[in-house]
This record gives structure tokens, sequence and C-alpha cells, in this order.
């Protein structure tokens, strides 16, 4: 039986929403008026435990409660109600480059952030040439963070971590910055610190990462535990709910791009994205035709000025924000909205050519070159291979999109013939 | 917290080495700010106050040597109040993202204060070997002075920096308090403590008065007023426990907070 590192009994915690106290309410409260703040649980009767030599995974839709976890965990704030037992000092591996100097030397910034995580300077310094070369960082020892690549920065922060971590460690969506490269290191290093005896916890968007990293795994929902066991198990489940909400998203509350600040005219209105019958998926096939489908339309109260000529672009963009295709309206197809009125916008992208994975749809309406709207998030998907079986998809490695190819291959009767001045003599 | 302050030695160090070679680096003069700022001052005080408002009739010392003995603990006070008491809100990346002592982080703010101080006291004592005042004695009383204003600096500035994660209106406020706190210490003009009216008796209330008149008789070579010295030692010695209780009991909720 291993060591248990963290325990956690009904672990919960509240927040209060709104501003503070202000004067104003101080003055309300003199008068007799009485003030409560509206509060909710973030996190609610969350039970668990990790063990050393355990990486246990946290997914969860935003705002499940996974950072607040963290959190609690790390110490930075403490449960409302229940407690949580950590034996062993907690790092926070994504958070170390936080305390990252700019004027600070790389080789400063190192000795800082080991600081940060409770290391004394002899033991860095003992540790310094795998930091640095793990980072690949030999050359830009001396040079101010401020000048290093972002690149560079993170590497630098998450080799200082992994080298120099305590018994447990926290990993918040640390590998969402970063190539695919980088990610595998990180992985491999994270196994490797895990076989040292170290406990983790993982949380991450990327359930391919999860499902390859993690022993067992916790799925949060507005703040509850709904399911704790097996990796395997507890992504399947969570993958499959994800299916079943896959749903219109409503367009007129979401955040948009462009300039902040800048007011848009919030002309789109949903988007979603369907399979060939037309029926809004979350998942599709690799390979499958797909559609995406926006709604864009006007209030009755608009401004009575004629919008027609409507050009609209759709971008799909990876789970790092990776922009990888777009697609524009041709200028002989083009949209007219009337006040008060709407109309559907829909894109068929004849074969999913897109690599598995979870992707965004980006959408934006232009008249001529001036933005009108722009979503950056309009539409979620997530395109799901034929497994291993599927030659052409494993076949893809890294690369996020397939192009057609034909391939040929012709034998021939020896390699000298294979070179053109060869086949002129013959 | 306590406890955890002397665990995080190691990192209070690092932290305080990292503010002070941060403020230095870039540029030109380096630490000679630290020379410049008294020396200016001395020069412009000794003009306005010295000679135009002709308080040097009032006191038995050079009006540069007074000058020079009230504005530089002020400064350290100054800058020693705002780097402590900001010092949390600064770092409100590293508060709400990992947990190690929150006072330790505080009180780095305190470190480039004090190495401008120790720069500082070359201009005091050239001043004071100008005017062959003073002794090595009287620097010692001076420093030990400056020891008293510490205490009374931490004790206010803890409280603040913790405050300040809460209420933002303390940067507002900061400024102008520090004013008219200047305005009731001896630091340009002097204040009789055994006077009549209602300043003497602030005196005696300001730890701040009490030290730079200590640290003013220490120089000039004049006889200490160990009272008022005493007096300022306990205000702040009472203010110390007060302000680490206060900060005790907001630190809980800095994160969520901040």
């Amino acid at each position: 039986m291993t060591e248990v590192r963290i325990e956690a009994e009904g672990l919960g915690k509240r927040h209060r929403l709104g501003s503070m106290m202000t004067w104003g309410r101080w003055a309300q409260m003199l008068t007799g008026k009485r003030f409560e703040r509206e509060s909710f649980w973030a996190l609610r009767d969350v039970t668990f435990d990790v063990r050393a030599g355990e990486v246990m995974g946290i997914v969860g839709h935003n705002g499940a409660g996974k950072s607040t976890l963290l959190k609690l965990l790390s110490g930075v704030s403490r449960p409302t109600e229940g407690r949580a037992i950590v034996r062993g000092k907690v790092a926070s591996l994504l958070e170390v480059g936080a305390g990252f100097h700019p004027e600070l030397t790389a080789r400063e910034n190192i000795f800082l952030a080991a600081a940060i995580l409770g290391r004394k300077a002899w033991e860095t310094s003992r540790r310094l040439d795998d930091i640095v070369q793990w980072a690949d960082a030999e050359r830009m020892l001396d040079t101010p963070a401020k000048r290093l690549s972002t690149g560079m920065r993170s590497r630098l922060a998450f080799s200082v971590a992994c080298h120099l971590a305590p018994e447990i460690v926290v990993v918040d969506e640390v590998l969402a910055v970063g190539d695919q490269a980088f990610q595998r290191r990180c992985c491999q290093e994270m196994r490797r610190m895990v076989d040292e005896g170290r406990a983790v916890l993982f949380v991450s968007h990327n359930l391919g990462i999860v499902e390859s990293l993690c022993d067992r795994a916790m799925w949060l929902e507005r703040g509850e535990l709904v399911r704790i066991g097996g990796c395997a198990e507890v992504v399947g489940e969570y993958r499959a709910a994800q299916r079943q909400s896959a749903a219109v998203r409503d367009l007129s509350t979401a955040q948009r791009g462009g300039e902040p600040g800048v007011e848009t005219l919030r002309l789109l209105r949903r988007g979603e994205v369907c399979d060939a019958d037309g029926s809004t998926v979350h998942e599709l096939p690799w390979g499958e035709p797909a559609m995406v489908r926006l709604t864009v339309g006007r209030d009755e109260d608009a401004p009575n000025e004629p919008l027609h000529e409507l050009t609209v672009v759709v971008s799909i963009d990876t789970a790092d924000q990776q922009r990888v295709v777009t697609v524009a309206s041709p200028p002989d197809q083009v949209l007219a909205v009337g006040v008060g009125r709407s109309a559907i916008a829909s894109v068929k992208l004849d074969a999913m050519r897109l690599a598995p994975g979870a992707y965004t749809v980006a959408a934006a309406v232009y008249r001529g070159h001036e933005k009108l709207d722009e979503v950056p998030i309009a539409a979620e998907f997530e395109v799901i291979g034929a497994g291993a079986a599927d030659a052409r998809v494993t076949g893809m490695g890294e690369a996020k999109l397939a192009i057609d190819a034909d391939w040929s291959f012709e034998s021939q009767a020896d390699t000298q013939a294979s070179s053109p001045a060869a086949r002129r003599a013959a | 917290m306590l406890a955890e302050l002397v665990a995080a030695r190691h990192l209070l160090w690092l932290l305080s080495w990292r503010d002070v070679t941060v403020r230095y680096r870039q540029s030109f003069l380096g630490t000679g700010w630290a020379v410049v700022r008294p020396l200016t001052t001395m020069v412009i005080l000794t003009y306005v106050f010295g000679m135009a408002l002709g308080v040097s009739e009032r006191i038995d010392m050079p009006y540069p040597l007074f000058a020079v003995t009230g504005m530089v603990p002020w400064m350290f006070f100054h800058a020693m109040l705002l780097g402590l008491s900001t010092n949390l809100v600064r770092n409100s990346v590293l508060v709400t993202k990992v947990y190690f002592s929150r006072l330790a982080l505080a009180q780095s703010g305190m470190a480039s204060p004090m190495v401008d101080l120790a720069v500082s006291m070359l201009v005091v004592v050239g001043v004071m070997a100008w005017y062959g005042a003073g002794s090595l004695q009287g620097v010692l009383i001076a420093a030990a002075a400056m020891g008293t204003l510490t205490i009374t600096v931490t004790a206010l500035g803890v409280a603040l920096s913790a405050l300040l994660t809460w209420y933002r209106d303390m940067r507002q406020a900061l400024p102008f308090v520090l004013q008219a706190w200047m305005f009731l210490s001896p630091v340009l003009y002097p204040i009789d403590p055994y006077g009549e009216s209602l300043r003497a008796w602030s005196v005696w209330l300001n730890p701040v008065a009490g030290s730079i008149m200590a640290f003013r008789s220490g120089i000039a070579g004049e006889p200490v007023d160990w009272a008022l010295w005493g007096s300022a030692t306990a205000v702040s010695v009472v203010g110390l426990a007060v302000g680490l209780w206060v900060f005790s009991l907001l630190e809980e909720k800095m994160a969520d907070v901040v």
C-alpha cells in the first residue's frame, strides 16, 4: 500500500458574488436596509484521495470547479467547509513562471522560481545543469527574461518545476502552451516525476493527454464530483456525456472578437455544427462531410440601415488556438438581412480532413472590408478517428490537416536507371 | 504565521535581493540616486525653509544639517511604507497562484529602501563632518533610531498591505496621509515636544517624530531625549503586534479577494 498524499473530505468552497462592501452599501445598512450578497458554491462535497506515484486527472467544463479545487489543495485559498489533509509540499507547475521577473536573467529567475517552490540555493545549484539542459537554454542563461521567447520561458518554468518538484504537483492546463513536441516532452518528464514517487493532479481539456498520462480521473460538474475512478472509464463517460449535450450555441451573449470596447452589431445569433443528415452534433467522424450553420439576425429596433452584400467568414481553430482553415463566402453569393429578420448561413465542408481532436469554429460577418461582427467561438466539435485501424489517420502524426493525395509507385530495373541522365542515355 | 516567516527566510532574502537588483538595472546612476536625492532636497529645503521662511533662526544647528537629518529618515519611512504596503498587490499573481509565506512577500518590499538608507547615510555623515558635529557614537545612536523607525513602518505597512488586497482605496489615501504626516513631524522645522500646543502632544504619539528627533540628536551631537525615543519605541512595538494581528485576520481570504 503506497502512501496517501492527499485526503479530501467533503471539500467545499463558497464564493460571494458581486463587488465588495463600499461606502454606499455601508450607508444603506446604516439606514436599516438589510444587504445580502449572493453566493454560490464553486465546489461542494468533494471527497477523494491521491496516492504517491499516481496521476489523478481532473476533467470537466469551464467553471466546473477544477481550478478552485487545485487552489484549495495548494493552500492558496481556504475551504469553506470540509477539509483536505495534504502530506507534503504542493507545487503548482504552471505558475512557477508567474514569478519570473522580466529584468532578471534566466539564471536568476531559475533560483527565484526554485525558492518559491521551497528549494534552497544549493539544491538548485546541484540540479542547474539538468534544468538548463532540458530547457535547451545553455546559451540564454545570462539573458534577461524579457528577451527570451515565450516558448523558452515556459520551457524554463516547466523544467525548474519538474526537476525540483516537491512531493505533490498540481498541473493546470500547462500543456496548452507550446507545440506538440514540447507537450510530448512534458508528458515524458511528468511520467518520470511520478515514477519517482510523486503524486500529480492533472487538469486538462485535452482528453487525449489525460487518457495517456493519468492513472485515475475525476469528473467535476458545477462544483460537484460526478464520477471518480479508473481513467479510461471516467474519461469515456465524460466523452459520452459531452456527445449528448451537443447543442446549438446561443451567440447573442457570446464573447465578441475585435477591438475591446468597440461595440459590434451582434448579428451572429446561433452557431452549430451538423453532420451529413443536418442534425446538430458534437462529434464528427474523420473523413465525413460536415456543415457549419449560423443564424444571422437583426433586432426590431435596429437602425434601418440596409445590410445586404454581407460576406460570412468561418474559421476552424484547434484547441490550442491555432487556425487550421478559413473559408469565406464567395462574392457572387451574398447575404442580406432586413431589420427584425434573420437568415441562416450554412457552409458545407465536403469531407472533414481534420485530424482527430477538439476544434472550435470562429465566425465573422463583413460588409466589404468592414467587420460587422465576430465571435471567436461560435461552435465546438470534436473529430473522432477510426482509431489505429485507419492507417491514414495514424499516418498524419502531428499534422492537423489532410489533403487529397494521389500516390504512385513504379518499380524500376536498377538504381542507375532512376537518375535522369541514365534514363536519357537509355 | 511568524513560524512560516522564519521558514521562508531564504525566500525573503531572494525576493528582497530581486527587488534591489531589479531597481537599479538599466539605470545609469544606480545607487547614486540615493546620494543625489537627499543632497538636492537639502539644497532646496535650505533655500526655502532655512533662508526664505527663516526657520534657521529657531534652531541651534546649521539648517542644512537639520534638513538632511529630517529628510533622510523621512524618505526612508516614506519609501518603506509604500514598498511594504503595495508589495502584495503588485505581486497578486503570486498570491493567487502559489502558496508561500505572504508575510515574506510583503516584507521583501522593505529591502530597497534599506539599501537606499545605507547609501544616503554617506550624505548624512558627510554633512555631519562638514559642520564638524557628531561622533561615531552619535552615528550609532542614529542607526538605532532607524531601528525604531523600521519597527514603526513594519507595524503600519504589514496591516496596510493586507488591507490593500481588500480595498484599493488605501492607495488613493496613502500619498495625502503621508503628506499630512510629514507636516506633523519635525522634518522641515522643529516641533517642541514640551510646548503648550496640541502639536506638542501629537509628537508623543507619533513614533516617526521620536525616531527623527533621536536620529537628529545623534548626528548633531546633541543630548538625546530618551523619554521621547522610548515612547516612540513603545508605540511602535504595540503597533507591530496590532499590525501582525490584522494581517493574520485578513490573510486567510487574501487570495479570494485580491
